[in-house]
């Protein structure tokens, strides 16, 4: 703290002046809201879809209940990897995409 | 009290059933029409008397175009024009679907999961066609990631599969959760405010905050299943 109780009252100003603007200005921009809302889907689906593959492949197979082990593990990973590379996935730019 | 999930049933207007298929004409059928109808009106109207300095109904559509085109070449670049008329229409109906589910007494369609999956499969459809019909068998490199070890590679390519495939589920159930979860409890609330009687102020003012929310909900879900369309898409032409 400093010495200057004017720096103080100031301060003290200051801080109340935020609390009072705090709901005027949320820090809720929309982008990283939206992918929130993407990430848990993409996690279930992933899931979902393992689960799915796994019981067609036991019911082909007739291998229950190792295909929808494998398979519900294996959707629950590829759910993960959708979910990351939502969150990570750098906003869109300007720029030409080259062919590969 | 209501029940909440009673929006969502479908009833047949007009019944008709062919060769043992189920074909009546139903309110879901009715909504999806009114859709396509309002969309239409906005469209054709907005552009009916084309002004260099466009009046305000003219402008929005301008901007809706002009908008939906930004992110469509943000994300696919040049390659990506093509398919501007496909991806254009997917956002108007799928917008003006949640929209006119906004408005009390009608029938939001979006929340039927077999709609949003329908609308899910036609979009990943045409991306996988796009991406066979440009890279041929190539294609199918989009299942190694670059770089990755050869000796990883049995367990990369199913788990890339999978994550390839749950696309649609992911895209479907995003749209029908949410706009089925807004809806309900937009119900339940108003359910509340009959249930209390004077206090039932309380819930109607988190119902009114929550209508707004539904707005944006309706507006937001709608660019996500058009801007993930786009990120299929870009996969599709480029390859990673």
């Amino acid at each position: 703290m400093s010495q200057d109780p004017q720096l103080d009252a100031l301060k003290n100003r200051l801080r109340k002046a935020e609390k009072t603007l705090k709901p005027a200005s949320p820090s809720f921009s929309q982008k990283p809201a939206m992918q929130f809302i993407n990430a848990g889907v993409d996690l279930f689906a992933g899931v979902l879809m393992g689960a799915g593959v796994g019981l067609f492949v036991d019911r082909v197979f007739t291998i229950s209940p190792w295909g929808l082990i494998v398979f519900f593990c294996l959707g629950a990973v590829a759910g993960l990897l959708n979910m990351c590379r939502v969150l990570t996935r750098p906003p869109p730019q300007h720029k030409n995409h080259s062919h590969e | 009290m209501n029940d909440p999930l009673h929006q969502f049933e479908i009833h047949r207007l007009i019944p008709l059933h062919l060769a043992g298929v189920d074909l009546s004409f139903t309110n879901s059928a009715l909504f999806m029409m009114l859709a396509v109808g309002a969309a239409s009106l906005f469209l054709l109207g907005g552009v009916r008397k084309p002004q260099a300095v466009p009046s305000r109904w003219q402008s929005m559509v301008e901007m809706v175009y002009s908008y939906i085109g930004t992110v469509l070449e943000e994300t696919t670049g040049m390659e990506g024009r093509p398919y501007f008329p496909f991806i254009f229409t997917l956002f108007l109906f799928i917008l003006t679907g949640n929209l006119l589910g906004m408005i009390p007494y009608s029938f939001t369609f979006t929340s039927q999961i077999v709609v949003t999956f329908g609308l899910a499969m036609i979009s990943f459809g045409l991306c996988t066609l796009v991406g066979f019909w440009r890279h041929g068998v190539h294609y199918f490199s989009l299942f190694v990631p670059p770089g990755a070890p050869i000796y990883m590679l049995p367990l990369i390519v199913p788990i890339e599969i999978l994550s390839y495939l749950s696309r649609p589920v992911s895209l479907a159930i995003r749209l029908f959760a949410n706009m089925m979860a807004g809806h309900t409890m937009l119900k339940v609330f108003a359910g509340f405010t009959v249930a209390l009687g004077f206090y039932g102020l309380a819930p109607l003012c988190v119902n009114s905050i929550l209508t707004a929310f539904e707005v944006l909900v309706a507006v937001l879900q709608a660019y996500v299943f058009t801007i993930l369309t786009c990120i299929y898409l870009r996969d599709a032409l480029y390859l990673h």
